[in-house]
């Protein structure tokens, strides 16, 4: 039979998050390659899984999940531990006007990830929490270490 | 504002449309994959079509025995009236994405030849005496088979002059899409879908989830006394989405999921048509007209969490009887059925604290099953029963001396190394008797064969063990043997009772082929 549904949702969804996935794992990754096997990896999974989600917002945190999880396999792999630093290749123009992006992404994986959530996707504390299986407290010392080197970075740092 | 400079500089970031074309197109693949399957299946029945079309032909009918009388009550709730389905609905969860998982992502087109006592090849099946429904079909003179849009009749009698007798074609306008066949005498039974949007038509509905197309399945009988002009004898049409069907001797089994447009039970009931939420159907034996299946007349499982209706509808292509149709509500992923009964499996996540997204250790994984007796046409609901874990496909369930034996994949979170493969046996009350779990731990089911006492079993990530398991006594399977060897195998096909077939990939070369394993008595693969 044909499976009619099945490939129209996973068309649907691969629109709708695409941009999400890849910010994210551009954010974790930092090398638009390994962004870009990361994407792949995450809705090839979902396409395998085709897992029961119960709402948009779990549809939404597994992704995440996953995508962090795809980008954390990447980044212990012998592959890439076996080779010196990768250089970030952003496809930014207007350097100037980003560099909070930029103090961002020099910030630890941990405090960027969080940044991105909490900021980007205006995600709370618990939700966070939630989807990084981390303690509250521990996401929000988090988070005010990041604020605090990202202040010490730029002027102002991202609260302003 | 910085904040905003970072969300300003995020949305900036896109995702190549190259990138997302690609895995678009990688994600649709499984589709082609199984047509492949499908096509080398085909090439090998007409052959062997071919070979055996000078033998006289003797249809070899099997014979079921007579069931006894099962009683009308089977302990399960109706839904009774619309407010009831109403406040059901509320609580439920849609689940519609898992519905169509009747994937079975990883299986194999269950097309191929097998060498059967009739004078004639026939489709693989299963179970024997139990007809699957197919894309081609041969009763030995003519080969039926669907291409796209039309179902053609080949005369195959001269085996170097094929010719088409006729072909029976569904236009556009009808928006009918043959999906598999069946043939019985000289009966041609074309099972398909139809697709109507008419909650897109008929309800304003502003939300984010996809509009969902209504899909009807269709059985069109045929009357092919005259190969060359076919005449449509009767149709039968139930809502929802074609999942898959049984012939037992001239009895016609197909289950259809209808899926439940959940969102609409936000609004408040009085606004609701309380029409429209039934499942409707047709039999053009009885009337042209459509109808509704009352509430009254649809039971639910308690424990189901679908938004959706699953019928089954049995008829007897040879008599003028309307079909049976039962209608619960629930879904189903996988079918199995012996002569005697039918199993629906249902796979289900159930998540320990509700409020927490749902993965992350955070869930029970389930399968439960569903036994109806199918006698004359109809289909009685039994029992219930579970287990821990989810299926790869029909061939992971089997039924002998009313033991029920499931094999199955588990894991309580989303990375596969916890998974552990488990193979279970439940008595006729689908009460666990004996099981044997944690083999091979971190894979996963590939292929699953059982063959009387024995069952075989494929699990995969690196290198594939092959486990044979010994099931004569049903209440302490034992593992007898197993086998490591690098790739997998997807399908196991008994070839006798000490030989399978696996056909699978060899992962170190990428390339498809075919392996034999012997299995000998004295444990040794």
């Amino acid at each position: 039979m044909e499976y009619i549904d099945k490939n129209k949702y996973l068309e649907k969804i691969i629109n709708e998050y695409s941009d999400m996935v890849y910010r994210l794992a551009l954010t974790r990754t930092k090398s638009k390659e390994n962004s870009e096997d990361v994407y792949q990896e995450v809705f090839l999974r979902l396409a395998k899984k085709l897992p029961s989600f119960e709402n948009k917002e779990h549809e939404k945190a597994w992704l995440i999940r996953v995508t962090i999880n795809c980008s954390k396999n990447l980044l212990n792999s012998k592959f890439l531990k076996n080779r010196a630093d990768i250089k970030e290749e952003i496809r930014f123009e207007t350097q100037e006007r980003h560099d909070i992006y930029y103090a961002v992404q020099e910030l630890p994986l941990k405090y960027r990830t969080i940044i991105y959530l909490y900021y980007y996707e205006n995600y709370k504390i618990n939700e966070i929490s939630k989807i990084l299986n981390v303690n509250e407290n521990t996401i929000k010392t988090r988070l005010s270490r990041a604020r605090e080197e990202l202040k010490q970075k730029i002027e102002g740092g991202i609260e302003e | 504002m910085k904040k905003k400079e970072y969300v300003d500089a995020i949305n900036e970031i896109k995702a190549d449309e190259e990138l997302k074309k690609k895995v678009l197109e990688k994600t649709s693949e499984k589709r082609y994959n199984r047509k492949a399957y499908t096509r080398f299946a085909t090439a090998i029945i007409i052959f062997v079509v071919a070979i055996s079309i000078a033998i006289p032909i003797n249809i070899n009918k099997n014979k079921v025995t007579p069931l006894e009388v099962i009683e009308e009550n089977n302990g399960l709730p109706k839904i009774e009236t619309f407010d009831n389905l109403y406040n059901i609905m509320k609580d439920k969860k849609s689940s519609f994405y898992e519905t169509n998982d009747a994937i079975a992502l990883d299986s194999v087109a269950e097309s191929s030849t097998e060498s059967s006592r009739a004078e004639y090849s026939t489709t693989n099946v299963q179970v024997e005496g139990v007809d699957e429904a197919d894309i081609v079909k041969t009763d030995g003179t003519y080969i039926y088979y669907i291409s796209s849009n039309k179902v053609v009749l080949v005369d195959a009698k001269d085996s170097s002059n094929l010719q088409t007798a006729s072909e029976i074609k569904y236009s556009k306008e009808e928006n009918f899409y043959p999906i598999e066949l069946y043939i019985y005498g000289n009966k041609l039974i074309v099972i398909g879908q139809k697709n109507a949007d008419r909650y897109n038509t008929l309800m304003e509905v502003d939300s984010i989830y996809p509009i969902m197309d209504e899909n009807k399945t269709i059985a069109k009988v045929y009357n092919i006394e005259n190969r060359t002009n076919p005449k449509l004898e009767r149709e039968i049409e139930v809502d929802g989405a074609y999942l898959s069907s049984r012939m037992i001797d001239d009895n016609i089994y197909f289950i259809a999921n209808k899926y439940i447009y959940t969102y609409l039970f936000n609004k408040d009931i009085a606004e609701l048509d309380e029409e429209m939420f039934k499942p409707r159907y047709y039999d053009t034996i009885s009337s042209d007209e459509e109808k509704s299946i009352s509430y009254k007349d649809i039971y639910y499982f308690p424990e189901s969490e679908d938004a959706s209706y699953l019928s089954i509808v049995g008829f007897n292509v040879n008599n003028n009887e309307e079909a049976n149709i039962n209608t619960y509500l629930g879904a189903g992923n996988e079918i199995y059925s012996s002569k005697d009964n039918l199993y629906i499996t249902r796979a289900k996540y159930e998540y320990k604290d509700g409020n927490l997204y749902g993965y992350y250790n955070n869930y029970d994984l389930n399968t439960y099953i569903y036994k109806f007796k199918l006698e004359n046409s109809k289909a009685t609901y039994q029992v219930a029963g579970s287990v821990p874990g989810r299926i790869l496909n029909q061939f992971s369930m089997d039924e002998k001396d009313g033991y029920f034996r499931i094999a199955t994949t588990n894991s309580n979170n989303w990375s596969s190394e916890t998974n552990t493969n488990n193979l279970y046996v439940l008595n006729d009350k689908l009460e666990m008797v004996g099981k044997i779990e944690n083999l091979a731990k971190g894979e996963k089911i590939y292929s699953v064969r059982f063959m009387n006492d024995r069952a075989y079993m494929v699990t995969f990530v690196e290198t594939d063990p092959l486990f044979v398991i010994d099931l004569s006594n049903p209440e302490e399977p034992t593992v007898l043997g197993e086998l490591k060897i690098p790739g997998y195998s997807k399908y196991l096909h008994p070839y006798d009772e000490t030989h399978i077939i696996g056909f699978g990939e060899n992962t170190t070369t990428n390339s498809y082929g075919r392996s034999c394993y012997k299995w000998y008595e004295d444990g040794t693969i």
